[in-house]
């Protein structure tokens, strides 16, 4: 059974959480609910990445893609060896001489 | 005539902000929208209700000289708060209608050290121009104004004038006046004017700076001004656009996710 890893993105997340806050501030400035002042869209920006570090952080996660690898198959059973052809015990080689089996010599 | 129309713009601009401090007399009706302050009944029964056509200086300067007749001295408004200010020897008053031709917003400035005054729309006698009772104007409207430098006396000379927002000018411009013409009035058609980019919702405070060689001395002002616009418009466009770019980057490209240990 493989582990899962989780692996969290907040400074991705505040990246994206710029465009979002400007989005927002714009929206609110356009409710009349702002002014329109690069105070107040820093202030949105400034949230918008806070919010974005926070679920990047803290969001609920993804679930891993494609199947689990399977790891007993790297360590379980080592391919059978074959011997060479004609090293065989079994069945020797063509080119040896009939009677003559290398592990009598 | 591109000329004459910043000046138009600026005169406004500064007339407007300049028409702030008349309120002594009127503040002391806040409170009072439906009328019974006969002071202030009687300067809003001065300011037409509705959008009045051609608009000449002789009636705008004999309009002020009215306004300013009826501001009553003796009462005084403790604090006038922040928000808005005129300042020099300028002022004058702005009237704003909606694209129906209707009142929406007036203000008043008596010339003195005080604010402007609201004496039209549904806060007459606060101050005007304030962050709370900002100035507000309809982007498909009209506003007429009228101002001076000063009241009395030859204009400034070699003036020249910049209308800025945090810090970023928006218009300025400048003329020789030497004819030391002392008042302008005139009309604004903000639905032909106004570059489209402006056509939102929005409330922003602007600041005015007029400054000439004569002696008069400067002409500041600023106060707060809000935009009544479409609801869908560039501002309301671009705040949809960035904020589904960046939900859509937060959803699909940082969220937390379990990966297999290798």
């Amino acid at each position: 059974m493989s582990d899962q890893e989780l692996k969290r993105h907040p400074v991705r997340g505040g990246i994206w959480g710029i465009p979002t806050g400007l989005g927002l501030g714009l929206l609110a400035v356009n409710a009349q609910m702002f002014s329109l002042s690069l105070t107040t869209l820093g202030a949105f920006a400034v949230l918008g990445i806070a919010i974005g570090a926070v679920w990047a952080s803290f969001g609920p996660a993804k679930k891993p893609k494609g199947a689990a690898p399977d790891t007993r198959a790297s360590v379980a059973e080592p391919e059978p060896v074959t011997a060479p052809p004609g090293l065989t015990e079994d069945e020797p080689g063509e080119d040896a001489p009939p009677g003559e089996h290398p592990e009598s010599v | 005539m591109r000329r004459r129309h910043r000046i138009l713009i600026a005169l406004l601009s500064l007339g407007m902000l300049a028409a702030l401090p008349v309120s002594a007399g009127i503040a002391a009706a806040q409170g009072d929208p439906g009328g019974g302050d006969p002071a202030l009944d009687a300067l809003r029964e001065l300011v037409p209700p509705s959008f009045p056509g051609e608009y000449d200086l002789t009636a705008a300067d004999a309009e002020y000289g009215q306004l300013v007749s009826l501001f009553d001295e003796n009462t005084i408004v403790p604090d006038f708060g922040n928000g808005s200010k005129l300042t020099g020897v300028c002022g004058g008053f702005a009237y704003s209608y909606d694209s129906n031709g209707d009142l929406l917003d007036a203000a008043f400035d008596a010339g003195d050290d005080q604010p402007p005054v609201d004496i039209g729309g549904a806060n007459a006698g606060e101050q005007a121009f304030t962050a709370s009772n900002p100035f507000e104007v309809d982007t498909d409207g009209l506003v007429m104004y009228f101002g001076f430098m000063p009241r009395d006396g030859d204009g400034p000379l070699e003036h020249h004038w910049e209308i800025k927002t945090q810090g970023i000018s928006l218009d300025k411009g400048g003329d020789p006046n030497p004819r030391r013409k002392n008042r302008n009035a005139g009309i604004v058609d903000l639905a032909n004017d106004l570059p489209s980019i402006l056509k939102a919702n929005f409330k922003a405070k602007i600041s005015g700076r007029l400054d000439e060689a004569s002696g008069l001395g400067p002409c500041i002002g600023e106060g707060h001004v809000q935009f009544n616009g479409p609801f869908l418009n560039v501002v309301s466009a671009a705040g949809l656009a960035l904020a589904g770019l960046g939900v859509f980057g937060l959803l699909f490209n940082s969220r937390p996710a379990y990966t297999w240990k290798s």
